[in-house]
């Protein structure tokens, strides 16, 4: 009061420093006022009304029950501290080394052993709502498991022996390498999600979607809603849409099929456990509410193996029909083969026939009696004499789209000349329901007194229903140029042609 | 500094501020804002933007200006009850919370003001504009302020930073006029010894 007073006798002329050539210099600089970003500070202004929210609760249950004062306003300051570390406050809190970027993820969900690893040092236990920023790598030990929030609201759930490291991460944007094991994305509506593993990528905008590579020079991308994108090296993305499931060979070059979900994948306990918690906070289920297939009693603990079906099952949609095909890993007793087919559920015998086979050396059947927009699941049971079903196969699900079945079909072809030959690499993109492809050589040029003129076509075929396929020719001769192109084959005839690419083999 | 981006300003003009508001609508309203979220909306309306430029001209830097100003209100906010309008005015009191906060930012990074990343932006100018040097120029101001005083500093960045006139200035610091308008001078003076030889000499 009685500064104010005093304030009031002496007032200061606003224009005292105006002749300041400082003060001049300072105001030339200053830049003008601009807006705030409206997502951040829709956000901010939506974070504060949940902290007075809790604040309020807070005051109101201490003003009711005089017990508990400090207890509440301690949890509540605790949840509204745990909030802005973990998603507003910047990483200068965290510690005093300055982060490559402002933007922290929380763990959360931690069980057993967890560790995370800044970049440039060593391993360190993690706990729960630990903080990490770009750079750092999180892995989990047997039984283990641990979800990262980031600040945009994707969560990335990393299963039980498993690793990951956040490459980048900023408030629209997140990169992620997988290095091992199995993560789980639910992704942002919104955010660009890339997580990549030996020059696969995975793009995302607003999906959910898992990532193995559990078996050895093997990469799986399930997309559980939604759709993703996957980029094989430099070629054209191809998308992964919602019940299907793209795997990529890392081994020799780089294959990749592409093919509808199995109950089988789904039933994964690793997988069910991260859309189980997805579905408990409030997320859609994707695949798993459309083929109803249960998600709860899955065991929380170590995901047991899935046992490997005695019957393989195998099947495509093409403009005719369903193409199935099988093969018996183990030899079984059986009288007759059934074909199952259903739609809302697992196929079940009898219910679910729709043909049966006396000749059980049969391995191929196909099913035309199908209709465009619709999901079918197929499963075949093996049937003794007394007409007890003694195996069945693995599921498949088929979804026949609604639209002509090639759209917008593009390939996508690279050649190059090696000392061993020419290795064509292609991928496909908008066609699903093919049955192999034909790779076509014409000589361009060849040296003076060739056996083999120029103009000379070879073709081979390729009984493959991978989106991406290597292969190499090597009956090739220095001094030759080539010209390749790929056809699509569906159902025997080539639908489509990649552009050609000509290649020249040095001379010796 | 390779991967600065330089924003348009006021590239969207509609701020949420609500203008001609008096100190007892103000006052009320943070009344209300303790029970109303529909009051503590419209006070976050009219003071975050002013707030995070504020902040922003401090630490030239986008994101750190909106992590700030976020820790600026979620402290009024679960301090709001002890909020004395006798004392100070509201405007007064989140200015001060969030000198607090700047003095805590730059104590926590040893004072040193970090090169802005890809995606934390100073929008000094429009693209295009001979603006590159003129951010060098400002960045290098941001990097004296921080050599001076903490007095002399605080009162520098409120009267040229927030546009505060000096009575405001002296509420915030909780000093007579008088002493503001000594601090901002001598602060002034310290700046142009600070500059010499500098590559702000030659505009100071």
């Amino acid at each position: 009061m009685k500064i104010r007073a005093r304030q009031r006798a002496i007032k200061i002329d606003e224009s005292f420093d105006e002749s300041n050539e400082v003060a001049a210099a300072i105001r030339s600089l200053v830049p003008p006022d601009t807006s705030m970003d409206e997502e951040v500070l829709d956000r901010m202004v939506g974070h504060l009304l949940s902290l007075q929210r809790r604040h309020l609760h807070g005051r109101q249950a201490s003003r009711h029950h005089r017990l508990g004062t400090a207890s509440l306003a301690a949890a509540a300051l605790l949840v509204i501290a745990a909030v802005l570390v973990g998603v507003i406050v910047p990483a200068f809190m965290s510690g005093s080394k300055p982060a490559p970027t402002r933007s922290i993820a929380l763990l959360g969900s931690l069980k057993g052993t967890v560790s995370v690893k800044p970049p440039g040092e060593k391993w360190q236990a993690a706990s729960e709502r630990a903080k990490i920023t770009a750079g750092w790598t999180v892995k989990t030990g047997k039984g283990s498991l641990v979800s990262v929030t980031f600040p945009e609201g994707s969560i990335m759930r990393v299963s039980d022996e498993s690793e990951a490291e956040v490459v980048t991460m900023t408030r629209r944007s997140i990169t992620v390498e997988h290095i091992a094991g199995d993560t789980y994305h639910r992704v942002h509506t919104g955010t660009r999600y890339t997580v990549t593993n030996s020059g696969v990528r995975s793009t995302a905008l607003g999906t959910a979607f898992n990532v193995d590579n559990r078996k050895a020079g093997k990469l799986e991308i399930l997309s559980v809603e939604h759709a993703v994108e996957v980029e094989i090296g430099k070629h054209q993305p191809i998308r992964v849409a919602e019940g299907e499931v793209m795997l990529v060979s890392l081994n020799r070059g780089k294959e990749a099929v592409k093919q509808p979900v199995s109950r089988e994948q789904l039933a994964d306990s690793r997988l069910c456990a991260n859309v189980q918690s997805d579905a408990r906070a409030g997320y859609s289920t994707g695949i798993y509410g459309k083929l109803d297939v249960p998600l709860a009693s899955q065991p929380e603990e170590q995901a047991p193996e899935v046992s490997s079906q005695p019957i393989a099952l195998n099947g495509t949609v093409g403009d005719q029909g369903v193409s199935l095909d099988w093969t018996f890993s183990t030899p079984i007793k059986c009288n007759s083969l059934v074909l199952l087919r259903s739609e809302l559920s697992e196929p079940e015998f009898p219910a679910s026939e729709i043909a049966r086979y006396s000749d059980t050396s049969i391995s191929s059947a196909a099913d035309d009696s199908i209709d465009r927009g619709h999901t079918y699941q197929y499963r075949l049971a093996a049937l003794l004499e007394s007409g007890e079903v003694s195996a069945y196969s693995n599921t498949v699900v088929i979804s026949v789209n609604s639209g002509p079945a090639l759209q917008a079909v593009s390939i996508t072809l690279s050649a190059s000349a090696e000392s061993n030959g020419i290795t064509l690499e292609w991928g496909v993109s908008g066609a699903t329901t093919f049955t192999g492809f034909v790779v076509e050589r014409v000589i361009q040029n060849a040296p003076g007194g060739s056996s083999t003129p120029v103009g000379t076509t070879t073709t081979k075929t390729v009984d493959s229903t991978n989106v991406f396929f290597t292969f190499q020719d090597n009956s090739v001769s220095a001094g030759y140029s080539y010209t390749y192109r790929i056809g699509l084959v569906v159902n025997g005839a080539v639908v489509y042609y990649s552009a050609p690419k000509t290649v020249d083999m040095p001379g010796l | 500094m390779s991967q600065r981006r330089i924003h348009q300003t006021n590239k969207r003009s509609d701020l949420r501020v609500v203008p001609g508001w008096s100190g007892a609508q103000i006052d009320l309203l943070v009344k209300e804002a303790l029970t109303s979220p529909e009051a503590l909306e419209k006070l976050c309306g009219h003071y975050i933007p002013r707030i995070y430029n504020y902040v922003l001209k401090r630490v030239g830097s986008v994101q750190d200006a909106e992590d700030i100003t976020s820790m600026v209100f979620e402290k009024a906010i679960t301090n709001l009850d002890s909020f004395d309008d006798s004392k100070a005015s509201f405007s007064t009191w989140i200015y001060r919370i969030a000198t607090n906060c700047i003095t805590d930012h730059y104590r926590s990074r040893g004072r040193k003001r970090e090169s802005p990343l890809e995606d934390e932006v100073l929008p000094v100018t429009a693209p295009g504009d001979p603006g590159l040097d003129k951010l060098d120029l400002y960045l290098g101001l941001l990097d004296l302020l921080q050599q001076l005083p903490v007095k002399y500093r605080e009162a520098l960045a409120l009267r040229y930073f927030g546009h505060m006139r000096v009575s405001e200035v002296a509420e915030t610091l909780r000093i007579t006029e008088s002493a503001a308008s000594k601090r901002i001078l001598r602060g002034l003076e310290e700046l142009r010894r600070q500059a010499a030889d500098g590559p702000l000499q030659e505009l100071i």
